[in-house]
């Protein structure tokens, strides 16, 4: 017969027979103090292996500080590539936090990432020339369109996206080397932000930070081809009077034809204004020209550029990102004395009606040389 | 399924794993050496050592480690390492654009210690894959252990009452207990809970002696929910497995159970020990023919 191995036998041949006798005749005795000692040293034995497994493998390293090495490696090599880790995201499907965890999660199983507290972010997606488009904005989500499960990427702040890339790669970039105070005037936008946050957000160091597919990241190309910098509808703005874009926009190529200026104006320097998210997520600076602007700064999607006739803003419906990578140069375009001085001249007078007659001061401010179209134009090397 | 989560196995459960497995041997290593040569110690030791495994994987599972670094409650957990950017705008020597065509992919920067985390990943997810199929079979095995001993229930023998009830009476369980005997086992054994039977060799009945040491045993363990205990053990050997050593540690948990009960019945008023020693030495002595395929 064979004896069910579960049911617990006086007697059985795997058990030592020789043993069960000599501890039959050794006649120890358990007192009570052996017992209670017994009881002690095990709970300490415990605690201390219990702590210990928790101590060392209660999470998994960062992946950051393995990444740091890696980033040290390649990094600074390119200064386009904005690929790393992203940490301390919560990842959302639906309502339901799928992942916390620092370092790794599966790009395919995550529904929302929020990204609150971490500042102004931008997104990419690998650029591949063979790739399509897999990302949409909307508003300040990034959806994609990943193979299993949409992915929604949602930050507090700007997001543009380079549309096209290797299907479940997001790369994400964070700058929070803005001031606070730059931000004070966008507080319209902003107004769901609690200033606390908003302040943390924007302090301390830069940080490079990517979504990759756990453990994989890529670099970005180390040399990548630059689209075009586009603005598209724009609005320019004297102090607090807006020219909306159907008054003062151009066709752009034909104004430049048109427009020789005071250097040459190439049709390739100069920038359409068709959407921006044709060419999503772009990396540029703001350089004045030596007889161009003065000045300019970026706040949120907004671009202040200091003129000699005043402070123009212009304000675009896109996203602008004023990033590290200088590589284009802007020139507001009335720069000789003779247009500062006649725009000069017809702000005065906006300005004058305006405090009379605010209505009638757009259809008379627009002649004030405020029609010129913004140029771009990449830096020359 | 990806290598994350082969990662996050390998520190949530395989690290712990071996880490148990390291400090159980080490520690046993020392008891059995250095130790007690008391069985009750070893016993206890054993079943500490093996309840610290499931134990210490939930602990890791659920309490945040208290030795993890970078952490903080709310900033956003990034490395103190600024990352070098690109130059300043008013940098000079900045890279030259690179020309739009022809706009090649470069993916081949992979770091090496990313493919190793990959691979690592992925050798997890099949280490767990192969683990839980063991995990299954072991299961199984039990599930049929357990329909073995029910069929045995059908094919044995009550006792007549008033011997029953003088053999159970030796020792006062709150447990019911069923006294059986029958002629197709060779060793007297116990199971079942909470209701516990007793089967007794049908040959066993005519000596009286070894009859109530027997019993006695037997009582011990019902007293001590040794088949609760035991059909847990089995549990947790088909949930770990994989992992051999906490089958080597049940495996001596249990050498150690019988020898806990043997001193238990020993140390019972009216029992002597050599006439138990004795009757032992038959049991073992007439069972030539027993084999068993167990631990016990």
């Amino acid at each position: 017969m064979r004896y069910p191995t579960l049911a617990i036998y006086t007697f059985s041949p795997a058990q030592n027979l020789k043993t069960r006798l000599q501890n039959l005749a050794i006649h120890q005795t358990y007192s009570p103090r052996q017992k209670r000692n017994m009881i002690i040293l095990l709970t300490i034995t415990s605690l201390i292996i219990l702590v210990s497994l928790i101590g060392f493998f209660g999470d998994p390293p960062k992946a950051s500080t393995r990444l740091q090495k890696a980033q040290t490696t390649f990094l600074p090599t390119d200064p386009y590539a904005s690929a790393m880790v992203f940490t301390n995201l919560s990842c959302w499907v639906d309502q339901k936090k799928v992942c916390g965890h620092p370092t790794t999660f599966n790009v395919n199983k995550i529904g929302v990432i929020y990204l609150l507290d971490i500042g102004l972010v931008t997104f990419s997606l690998q650029p591949f020339a063979d790739a399509k488009p897999i990302g949409t904005v909307q508003g300040k989500e990034l959806a994609l369109n990943m193979p299993n499960t949409p992915l929604r990427l949602t930050s507090q702040f700007d997001i543009l996206v380079k549309a096209q890339g290797k299907p479940n790669l997001v790369y994400v970039k964070q700058d929070v080397g803005y001031k606070i105070e730059r931000l004070l005037g966008l507080e319209s936008e902003y107004k769901n932000t609690p200033f606390r946050s908003m302040a943390s957000s924007f302090s301390g160091n830069q940080y490079t930070f990517a979504i990759s597919d756990i453990n994989q990241y890529e670099t970005l190309y180390t040399a990548r081809p630059k689209p075009g910098l586009t603005f598209s509808r724009p609005t320019i703005q004297l102090e607090n009077l807006v020219i909306p874009p159907s008054i003062f926009m151009a066709p752009t190529q034909s104004v430049s034809r048109n427009f020789p200026g005071t250097f040459p104006i190439e049709d390739r320097n100069i920038l359409s204004l068709m959407g921006l998210e044709a060419y999503g997520l772009f990396q540029f600076s703001l350089h004045p020209f030596k007889n161009a602007t003065q000045s300019a700064q970026v706040e949120g999607n907004r671009l202040r550029v200091q003129t000699g006739v005043g402070l123009l803003q212009i304000t675009t419906s896109e996203n602008i990102l004023l990033t590290e990578t200088g590589t284009i140069w802007f020139t507001f375009i009335p720069s000789t004395s003779h247009r500062k001085d006649e725009i000069r001249r017809q702000q005065a007078t906006c300005r004058e009606e305006l405090e009379k007659t605010p209505t009638f001061a757009e259809q008379n401010c627009r002649i004030g040389g405020f029609r010129m179209p913004v140029y771009f134009e990449r830096r020359k090397l | 399924m990806n290598a994350g989560l082969g990662i996050t196995l390998l520190y949530k459960l395989w690290l712990p794993m071996l880490a148990w497995a390291f400090l159980a041997w080490v520690l046993w290593f020392f008891v059995q050496n250095y130790g007690t040569r008391h069985p009750v110690f070893r016993y206890h030791a054993l079943r500490a050592l093996i309840l610290l495994l499931p134990i210490g994987l939930l602990a890791v599972l659920l309490i945040p480690s208290p030795f993890s670094i970078n952490r903080s409650a709310n900033k956003v957990e990034i490395t103190s390492l600024p990352i070098i950017v690109s130059p300043a705008l008013s940098t000079p020597s900045l890279p030259a654009p690179v020309p739009p065509s022809p706009p090649q992919p470069n993916i081949q920067n992979l770091p090496p210690n990313f493919v190793w985390r990959s691979a690592i990943g992925w050798s997890i997810l099949c280490l767990t894959a192969l683990a839980i199929i063991l995990g299954l079979i072991r299961f199984a095995q039990l599930f049929k252990e357990h329909y073995a001993l029910s069929r045995l229930k059908d094919n044995v023998f009550t006792l007549p009452p008033d011997i029953e009830k003088a053999l159970t009476h030796a020792l006062e369980i709150p447990q019911n207990i069923v006294v059986t005997h029958t002629k197709s086992v060779e060793t007297a054994l116990t199971f079942g809970w909470p209701e516990a039977y007793i089967v007794l060799p049908t040959a066993l009945i005519t000596d009286a002696e070894a009859l109530r040491l027997v019993t006695l045993h037997e009582l011990c363990h019902i007293r001590h929910h040794d088949f609760l205990q035991q059909y847990l053990l089995r549990g947790l050997d088909a949930v770990f497995a994989i992992n051999p050593m906490i089958r080597y540690l049940i495996l001596h948990l249990e050498a150690e159970r019988e020898l806990v009960r043997d001193k238990e019945v020993a140390c019972h008023p009216g029992v002597s020990p050599s006439i138990y020693a004795t009757t032992l030495y038959k049991i073992a002595t007439t069972q030539d023919n027993l084999r068993t395929t167990s631990y016990t």
